[in-house]
């Protein structure tokens, strides 16, 4: 198999390095995403995005098929990583960006405007870090469109997961309020 | 879902960290230093068993030659009492 192959998942089964080294280019920048809608840093993330398809590539053979989808057992690995980081409470929120990683900021000429851009992450990084860890882990679930069922990854119904939303979005919403409030 | 505006939620679906471009590279090389090093360890589970066979042997070996040294030691201590109370 040739690594612009996208894997299956027998192959994947099989320990075959080049369909993981696809799975990983598949799945790396949703996790990085999801990981850093968690509020943490780029150097936490990519930490925590290494050891998560390590333990992808360790516990390969458990994985069953049957009960979850592929993505939704990557994210469960990666979602149960970024808790423990973020229960140790010395996790790094606001450190510098690197500014070449984001396209959106990288790819607009106006130096005013990246300035701006590179701000407005900051900004919410820092309000994603103030909310509860609950809050963050929905948030970064519902906007993951690889998470095929964030109920699922998340334990609860589809209900209870609209009502957390929307409360976590309003918590967010409030922490941008306050920190928009302390700049000014 | 009409709480936060527009560019925050442009923000919140593109993601706010992206992976380096040596990141999938990493991956593969810790992955590779992993199975070196399961490699290691199942070479020395399985010289493990030759060396659990000559251990009791050098053992039995070792403990016959403490004997034969220790009980010497005894008869030697029985005798020397005995020279001497008879001497005396």
């Amino acid at each position: 198999m040739t690594s612009d192959q996208f894997p299956t998942e027998p192959d994947y089964l099989c320990g075959d390095p080049v369909a993981f080294g696809a799975l990983v280019k598949r799945y790396q920048d949703s996790l990085f995403a999801y990981l850093g809608r968690m509020g943490l840093s780029d150097a936490v993330c990519e930490e925590l995005a290494q050891e998560t398809f390590l333990r992808v590539w360790k516990s390969r053979d458990k994985y069953d098929p049957d009960k979850a989808a592929l993505s939704t057992w990557i994210f469960t690995i990666g979602r149960n990583l970024a808790l423990s980081a973020l229960t140790r409470k010395t996790v790094p929120v606001n450190d510098e960006l690197d500014v070449e990683q984001y396209p959106q900021i990288s790819q607009s000429a106006d130096p005013s405007k990246q300035y701006e851009q590179h701000e407005s992450i900051l900004r919410l990084r820092q309000a994603l870090a103030s909310l509860s860890d609950e809050d963050r882990e929905i948030i970064a679930a519902c906007y993951t469109p690889e998470i095929e069922c964030a109920s699922d990854l998340l334990n609860c119904s589809e209900g209870a997961l609209r009502t957390r939303l929307s409360r976590a979005r309003k918590r967010l919403s409030a922490a941008l309020n306050k920190l928009d409030k302390n700049y000014e | 879902m009409n709480e936060l505006d527009e560019s925050t939620e442009a923000l919140l679906k593109a993601g706010l960290a992206r992976p380096p471009s040596e990141f999938r590279d990493n991956v593969m090389q810790n992955i590779a230093a992993f199975e070196r090093q399961q490699i290691e360890l199942d070479k020395k589970n399985q010289s493990a068993p030759i060396q659990s066979q000559l251990v009791p042997w050098w053992q039995w070996i070792a403990l016959t030659a403490g004997g034969v040294v220790g009980i010497g030691q005894v008869l030697r201590f029985i005798f020397s009492v005995w020279f001497v109370t008879t001497a005396g």
